[in-house]
């Protein structure tokens, strides 16, 4: 027993100075791994609108993945899902007045954030009704079509449209009202950004009046990226256009102008 | 004395009014843009609103701040409650103390990005947060909060006490103070208050 405990004894003061230094690393490792995250969460963000990122893990909204499998064994074989409808805007701001009027600051916000929400709904779907149904000889996937908003801020507001026909393929995002966006659409439409990348993919060029980058990988085909507005960008991918110059003529189908005016954008 | 706290009051007052009158103002433009159609319009009023609802939230945490703690009077003229209108931060409001000899700050941001990394440390088991000398997890009225300690080149010690809630972050800084000290004054802070303020 003695030895037992003696062995035991060594072998922890062996082991006293890693402690230590193991644990000071793992400390580190959990910042960075926390860090990463929250700008992965961003850089998502930011990728599913300028390069039109169609990996699974991005789409948190969408609400399509399973989250767990049940401990019984049994799986979900019934149920209509949820009812989502986007919220009453005008009985919002009615609410947010009440709460504000009455002192509770924390449900007045709640609900001005919910107005926001539906505004926020109503222009993405009206964007989306007003882009062609037919783009190239290819079909508008009216179930693709998504609106995404964070009703505040941050993200923003976001839409995207899915066009296909064949193999071919065209994605359409369009993202609104975003600190993010526009800060990445300063970055794309400056001519410092164009000239310092050397990169064979990238290039700089002009799309109906609007500096813009036009990028092809063997992966995912050519991506048109036009930043207009204050706060907008407008993201085109085409999968399997055999040119440019076929992805620019897909590209010419929408109207950028149309689509700024109904964002109320300058 | 007292012509000057109705001289105050009445400034007060007069403030609140007017905060409330821009409040009614910015959601009744709301309402009507969204009605005539104008649905960019009334998003603009709608995040202008939420801005000054931000504020009243900031401006009712600084009425519940301490006025006066280990012996450091707050500088009024610091206060202050800011709504951004932007989602990454939407509220901050932070008060100033000070003496002869020490100085203190609380700082108050809501819908901060930073509270998930802090409570994803604070949830760790002890031993990570064991391995830096200068930083400890402590208790402040329950809730778990990460202390950090710092010397400057004359030997005197700073603090700063962060405690991460779900939808703000309490920085308390404090410097030339002791550890006992920074605690006590962390103690004073209405934490549940405030966090119940910025949900």
């Amino acid at each position: 027993m003695k030895k037992v405990i003696l062995v035991i004894g060594i072998i922890l003061l062996a082991t006293l100075p890693t402690t230590k230094i193991f644990s000071q690393s793992l400390l580190k490792k959990i910042q960075k791994k926390t860090e990463d995250k929250i700008l992965k969460k961003s850089d998502e963000a930011i990728d599913n609108v300028l390069f039109g990122n169609d990996n699974p893990g991005n789409n948190e909204n969408s609400g399509s993945s399973p989250t767990g499998n049940p401990s019984s064994g049994n799986t979900n074989t019934t149920g209509s899902g949820l009812v989502i409808e986007p919220p009453d805007v005008l009985k919002n701001i009615n609410e947010t007045e009440l709460a504000f009027n009455a002192g509770n600051y924390g449900s007045a916000k709640y609900a001005a954030r919910q107005a926001m929400l539906g505004i926020e709904m109503e222009i993405g779907h009206k964007i989306l009704e007003s882009l062609p149904s037919t783009v190239d000889g290819l079909n508008v996937l009216s179930d693709k079509d998504k609106v995404t908003s964070m009703s505040y801020g941050f993200v923003g507001l976001m839409m995207e449209r899915v066009y296909q026909g064949g193999k071919k393929e065209l994605k359409v995002s369009i993202g609104n009202n975003s600190a993010l966006v526009s800060a990445a659409g300063m970055m794309l439409s400056s001519s410092a950004y164009a000239t310092s990348n050397q990169d064979d993919g990238y290039k700089q060029t002009t799309f109906k009046g609007y500096r813009s980058i036009l990028q092809y990988d063997d992966h995912s085909g050519y991506t048109l990226t036009v930043p207009f507005g204050q706060s907008s960008i407008f993201v085109l991918n085409g999968i399997n256009y055999a040119s440019e110059a076929d992805m620019i003529n897909a590209a010419d189908n929408f109207d950028i102008e149309s689509i700024k005016q109904e964002l109320g954008e300058k | 004395m007292k012509t000057i706290t109705k001289i105050i009051a009445i400034i007060l007052l007069i403030n609140s009014y007017v905060h409330a009158q821009e409040f009614a103002t910015s959601l009744n433009e709301a309402r009507s843009s969204y009605t005539s159609g104008n649905l960019d319009d009334a998003r603009f009023a709608l995040e202008e609103t939420l801005r000054q609802i931000d504020q009243a939230i900031g401006k009712e945490i600084l009425e519940k701040l301490p006025k006066n703690v280990s012996g450091m009077d707050y500088l009024e003229e610091d206060d202050s409650a800011v709504g951004t209108s932007l989602g990454f931060a939407g509220l901050f409001v932070s008060r100033n103390y000070n003496s002869e000899t020490q100085s203190a700050s609380i700082e108050i941001i809501g819908d901060s990005p930073l509270m998930a990394g802090l409570n994803a440390i604070l949830a760790m088991p002890a031993i990570v947060t064991g391995g830096d000398p200068n930083q400890k997890r402590i208790k402040v009225q329950g809730y778990k909060s990460l202390m950090q300690k710092s010397e400057s080149e004359d030997g005197s010690e700073s603090f700063t006490i962060q405690i991460p809630g779900n939808s703000a972050l309490i920085s308390l800084s404090c410097n030339n103070m002791n550890e006992n000290a920074a605690i006590a004054m962390a103690n004073m802070i209405p934490v549940a208050d405030i966090f119940k303020l910025s949900q």
